[in-house]
């Protein structure tokens, strides 16, 4: 079987918790979690520029939303590329409804979080609950 | 058969999930794929829409949504249109799993069949496509008829095609292709 071009990562808290692997146990509906499964396994072997809407977003210059509609609510997982190592990172999932996230400051907290993670990459591994 | 993790196990031993994920095949993986291929094509969603016979509208709707609720003869259409096959068939969920775990690029987005069959047709006239049977992964020099015409490759001992006779270091075995033809080779690594 060939490689994929991107290996996803998420980021871990100082306690070492995978904020993306919580939120998917704990925040998610299963409906959700098996579109989210198959949204990542698509763009794993998806080309940077066919990263588009519906599945992605470029929201600035420095990060992203994977996106998703499941169980009736829009979904979305916030992070950015990191080219050199053929990773993309995901910072904090969120639920959305109209401009409100859940959890509230999802999104507001992403350059931070993204901040936090290139200063010490020892807070960001591999995230693998996709991969069959 | 694919090597699957224990949470996937979880998951698909779920009914209703088992569903999702098969669903999910027919809705985002087409979806993907035909915005891959269409790129690697460098068409338009009008040129590909135009070669397909339908819309750009319809072209965009599949890349947003799959295959869901179109019919085999438009989904045929699409294919033809970029001269690859589709295939609508009952399979098992391990040969779908197979599919799924093949994480390659090359899984999204490959040549035309008229590409492929060419290059087919030059493979299948070429000796260094000859493979034969025992010793995976050794590495044969094939002689190939005169001595000026030596060509070493890595041959693949799985396929039933050729048959190799026994051979040691000093006696280079010698296979037979389809029962025909025949070459020596020697061993190397």
């Amino acid at each position: 079987m060939g490689k994929p071009l991107w290996v996803f990562m998420e980021r871990v808290t100082p306690s070492g918790r995978g904020v993306v692997s919580d939120w998917y146990e704990k925040d998610i509906e299963a409906e959700a979690q098996d579109e989210f499964d198959d949204i990542l396994r698509n763009l794993a072997v998806t080309p940077r520029d066919l990263w588009v809407r519906p599945a992605y977003d470029t929201m600035t210059p420095e990060f992203g939303e994977i996106r998703f509609f499941a169980n009736k609510l829009q979904h979305r997982v916030f992070g950015f590329f990191l080219r050199e190592t053929s990773q993309y990172v995901m910072l904090v999932g969120a639920t959305k409804k109209g401009k409100n996230y859940t959890p509230r400051d999802a999104l507001t907290r992403v350059p931070w979080y993204k901040t936090t993670v290139l200063t010490d990459r020892k807070l960001i591994r591999p995230y693998a609950k996709h991969i069959i | 058969m694919p090597n699957i993790s224990s949470s996937a196990f979880q998951k698909l031993k779920d009914p209703k999930r088992r569903k999702r994920f098969i669903a999910n095949q027919i809705k985002n993986a087409f979806a993907f794929q035909v915005r891959a291929l269409r790129k690697a094509r460098e068409m338009s969603q009008q040129e590909l829409a135009k070669e397909a016979d339908t819309t750009q509208a319809l072209i965009s709707r599949i890349e947003r949504n799959g295959a869901t609720n179109l019919s085999v003869k438009t989904l045929q259409k699409i294919a033809d249109a970029f001269d690859v096959a589709l295939v609508v068939r009952l399979e098992p969920i391990d040969r779908l799993l197979q599919w799924v775990d093949d994480l390659s690029p090359e899984a999204m987005s490959f040549p035309t069949s008229a590409k492929i069959l060419v290059e087919m047709e030059v493979a299948a006239k070429s000796p260094s496509k000859m493979e034969a049977g025992t010793a995976t992964g050794s590495t044969f020099r094939v002689i190939e008829g005169t001595a000026s015409r030596v060509i070493q490759r890595t041959l693949d001992f799985d396929r039933p095609r050729l048959i190799a006779s026994e051979g040691t270091a000093e006696t280079p075995p010698v296979i037979t292709r389809e029962g025909t033809d025949t070459w020596q080779i020697q061993k190397i690594s």
